[in-house]
């Protein structure tokens, strides 16, 4: 994408970045505020960024009536804007409402988006003009082309991403973004994805940063769903960093939160990563628990194919442990077929080196090889370092077992190298042990002494347990 | 809401809603030069008159009409002489389906809703044979009215809603009317008279909106082929008039019998040679000073923003959006900034919106200080006056019309590009 449109995309992002403020601002108050967006794509788009944003109740205008009958029906309203989407083409009926009644739109006490089109704004200026006279603002959001709706994608989670470069230009857009956009709310996003950005290209002190910017901003806000989602950000990164007690801490201070304010989305990821830290700890049994809690709860949900898809996945592995093969590759079916579908490639490739590890436990090593291989191609292409050195740990494994140990040194230096590199000690320490491992079996004792006393100065828990016994073995001889 | 202090209060304080209460007027209200000042004419007119005059009151969209018809009804008519009734018809009936015949049945109601609200003592027999007659011509009965009193709705106020939102009802009205709307008329004044003798005050109705008729021929049924209707009541009456029908050549003869025909000016920004108005580039600033801190904007900006706009609604507009863009850009004030980027947005969008045959007419208007229809079939200038993308003014020498100030340095552009065409 050339940077000329990247320029076009940020100009997208202060229209949008305005109309929250204005809605914001404009809470509990009538008001009219038209956007002009052609696509149909674009103002969904549009809609569900307000919707992490707002309560927001979404009205299909058919005719003038309607347009009536609502705003003088005079109850209670839960929603915070109103969104009303006009048709195609301006009917005379919704324009003599929208004339006529246009005071209503300021008694409702909610504020109203209204949707239209270039040809209905026409109308609207010609025959609807004391409707236009009474209007609070207007924004034209242009999507000309598909560069456009990177603006609008930029602003909603989930971040996908479709190689190394798009990551990259997306790092780059959102620091600039960050530098335009004023409205907390957005900023809240743009923070929390550059977390995630800078979590993918391995750069986790920076993800912390980015995270904990974000979090000043939820508690300044007072958005407890926003605390919600800076806490398990914080877990995930902690981690990733190795430090399993502080990551659990922050996640279950996030279950905690959303059980309290019954912030749905919030309870299913807190549970999902609460268990793959349980994965970490090696409590397979206690992960299980917890992915399954999870599972139970999304299943109800229509919008959750992505945590569907990492939860199947994650049970998958879980099996996968306690080598029940043909459930495992159940899960992993199941997670693939999503995956595929919603198009989420790191899904995908997790998949993969799931199936390469059931192959590599029954022996199969050229089909195990082949899975770890096209992880480790998705991977680069999508420029994620730490999948990248996952997939060459994995390799190197592989290699290891079948006894050819050159090969396999090889591959867990490279995975060394990016695990260093992005901060993750967690797989440093244990790729430290494995390339320890080679050098024993090729007999050099103390280059294997040497990698396993490094790793024992960074290893916790379990490892540092199994670290320590290595080195008490070895040192017997 | 008082003046504001800061630009969020600025941004919710600039509104184009009328004035309606007396907090309202009280912290916002802006007194109108004295030639401006119509209403208070109205009043005296009112107050001595023997007669029980009607009168057409005209003013183009955006002209402050319904705010100065609330300051007559709320606070230049004395209560302890006057019952006053100021309704909308925009709030009682369809616009969109508007007839002579509802409006009266609707009127009538209202009458009798003020009078029930009022408490005032009315005779049981002319009740009951008005509230008889009304149901009849509306089809309702007995039990429907018993059903909906469990409601908290009363006589009056259910039919009225009857009327306004049923096609149904509204058709069984008109039929019952068609031949008997004066028996409606006859018992109306005998209300009015009973409601005066009781109260020994003077009934005034005051109808706004009835310029909002959206369908030229009821507006044209309604004011010209049923105006000797408009004259029957036994009371005062204001009828808010459209403007665009008084371009009507008919409307000199209709004008002639009401008793009065007042028409309320709109504050032009520049006079027609292009010379700015102090006095009105006053008004626009006092309208911003009640409505805000004027240190949350610069001095500047504010006279920038009044005279590209020269229209109230135009203003107000600006100053929103400038506020909430100021706002965004964590700055304390609105600056020239601000003004000239919302000031573009505007005239961008009219820009696209405009065609070519009206950026033509635009720039004849513009260059004659008049708008004029070729002939009944070119309705060019009426779309342009009713978009108020030109506006009409009047002074001394009479009336005059130019362009919305806003497009004027879009002009410049079009004439370029038509002539690059020719």
């Amino acid at each position: 994408m050339e940077k000329r449109n990247e320029k076009k995309i940020l100009k997208s992002i202060e229209e949008i970045d305005t109309i929250v403020t204005e809605l914001e601002i404009s809470k509990g108050r009538g008001n009219i505020i038209l956007c002009v967006v052609n696509s149909i794509l674009y103002r969904e788009k549009i809609i569900n960024l307000l919707r992490s944003h707002f309560n927001v109740e979404v009205i299909k205008i058919k005719n003038g009536n309607q347009i009536i009958e609502i705003l003088k029906n005079e109850i209670e309203r839960d929603a915070d804007v109103l969104v009303w989407l006009t048709p195609e083409e301006p009917k005379k009926d919704i324009l003599n409402a929208l004339n006529n009644f246009r005071e209503l739109f300021y008694r409702i006490r909610v504020p109203s988006l209204i949707f239209i089109n270039y040809a209905f704004l026409e109308k609207i200026i010609k025959e609807a003009p004391d409707f236009w006279r009474y209007r609070g603002n207007i924004y034209e959001i242009e999507f000309r082309d598909e560069v456009s709706s990177y603006a609008l994608e930029i602003l909603t989670a989930p971040l996908t991403y479709e190689s190394k470069e798009d990551l990259l230009r997306r790092k780059r857009i959102h620091e600039e973004m960050l530098k335009k956009v004023k409205n907390e709310r957005l900023k809240f996003d743009i923070l929390n994805q550059l977390g995630i950005i800078y979590d993918y290209l391995g750069n986790s002190d920076k993800a912390l940063e980015f995270f904990n910017e974000a979090l000043k901003i939820a508690e300044k806000l007072d958005e407890k769903s926003y605390i919600v989602i800076c806490y398990i950000n914080l877990g995930y990164i902690y981690k990733v960093k190795g430090n399993l007690n502080k990551a659990l801490r922050y996640t279950e201070k996030a279950l905690n939160l959303s059980m309290k304010i019954d912030y749905l989305d919030g309870i299913i990821t807190s549970l999902l990563n609460i268990g793959v830290i349980y994965m970490e700890k090696r409590n397979f049994k206690k992960a299980l628990d917890f992915f399954e809690k999870a599972l139970k709860l999304t299943k109800d949900l229509e919008d959750s194919k992505d945590i569907l898809a990492m939860l199947y996945v994650n049970i998958g592995n879980v099996y996968n442990k306690f080598e029940k093969v043909d459930k495992a590759l159940e899960y992993y079916e199941k997670a693939l077929k999503i995956s595929r579908k919603i198009k989420n490639k790191e899904v995908i490739a997790v998949v993969y080196i799931g199936i390469g590890n059931i192959y590599f436990n029954m022996g199969a090593f050229k089909k195990s090889l082949y899975y770890y291989r096209k992880a480790l191609k998705i991977n680069k292409e999508l420029g994620r370092k730490r999948g990248i050195a996952i997939s060459y740990l994995n390799i190197g494994n592989l290699y290891f077992v079948k006894g050819d140990l050159s090969k396999a040194l090889e591959y867990y230096k490279k995975a060394l190298n990016i695990f260093k590199s992005i901060g993750d000690k967690l797989n440093f320490v244990k790729t430290l042990v494995s390339i320890g491992n080679v050098y024993l079996e090729k007999g050099d004792e103390n280059k294997a002494l040497k990698h396993y006393l490094e790793a024992k100065k960074l290893a916790k828990g379990k490892l540092l347990r199994k670290v320590e016994e290595r080195i008490k073995e070895l040192k017997k001889f | 809401m008082p003046r504001a202090k800061n630009l969020v209060e600025v941004y919710n304080n600039f509104v184009v809603e009328p004035l309606k209460t007396e907090e309202e007027f009280k912290e916002f209200y802006v007194e109108r030069s004295k030639e401006a000042q119509i209403v208070e004419e109205i009043r005296d007119r009112i107050e001595n008159s023997i007669r029980k005059e009607k009168y057409l009151f005209l003013g183009f969209r955006g002209s402050g009409k319904s705010t100065e018809l609330n300051k007559l009804s709320l606070k230049l008519l004395n209560k302890n002489r006057f019952i006053i009734i100021k309704y909308s018809v925009r709030d009682i009936l369809d616009v969109n389906d508007f007839d002579v015949r509802d409006f009266f049945a609707s009127m009538a109601l209202k009458i009798y809703e003020t009078a029930e609200e009022m408490e005032i003592e009315i005779m049981k027999d002319l009740k009951r044979d008005f509230k008889k007659f009304m149901m009849k011509i509306t089809r309702v009965e007995e039990r429907e009215i018993k059903e909906t009193k469990g409601f908290g709705l009363t006589f009056s106020k259910f039919l009225i809603l009857k009327i306004g939102r049923e096609a149904e009802t509204r058709k069984y009205v008109r039929k019952e009317l068609r031949t008997r709307i004066s028996e409606l008329i006859q018992r109306q004044n005998i209300l009015i008279e009973e409601i005066e003798n009781e109260s020994d005050k003077r009934v005034v109705v005051i109808i706004d909106d009835l310029d909002k008729l959206t369908r030229g021929e009821q507006a044209d049924e309604f004011f010209y082929k049923n105006y000797s209707l408009l004259l029957k009541p036994n009371c005062f009456v204001i009828y808010t008039f459209p403007v665009p029908l008084a371009f009507n050549p008919f409307f000199e003869n209709v004008r002639q019998s009401f008793d009065g025909c007042f028409i309320l000016p709109q504050h032009p920004i520049k006079d027609r040679k292009g010379n700015i108005i102090k006095e009105n580039l006053k008004f626009y600033k006092r309208v911003a000073e009640k409505r805000m801190d004027l240190s949350l904007i610069d001095e500047d900006a504010l006279e920038e923003a009044i005279i590209s706009t020269g229209k109230l609604g135009e203003f107000i507009s600006i100053i929103r959006d400038s506020a909430i863009k100021a706002y965004r850009n964590k700055k304390t004030k609105i600056t020239s900034e601000e003004i000239r980027e919302s000031l573009e947005k505007l005239r961008r969008i009219y820009d696209r919106t405009i065609t070519e045959e009206h950026k033509k007419r635009l720039i004849e208007i513009h260059e004659r200080k008049e708008a004029r229809d070729r002939d009944i079939s070119d309705t060019i200038t009426r779309e342009l006056l009713f978009s108020l993308t030109a506006v009409e003014y009047e002074d001394k020498e009479g009336r005059w019309c130019d362009v919305n100030p806003i497009l004027l340095p879009l002009l410049k552009r079009w004439k370029k590009e038509m002539k690059r065409k020719f």
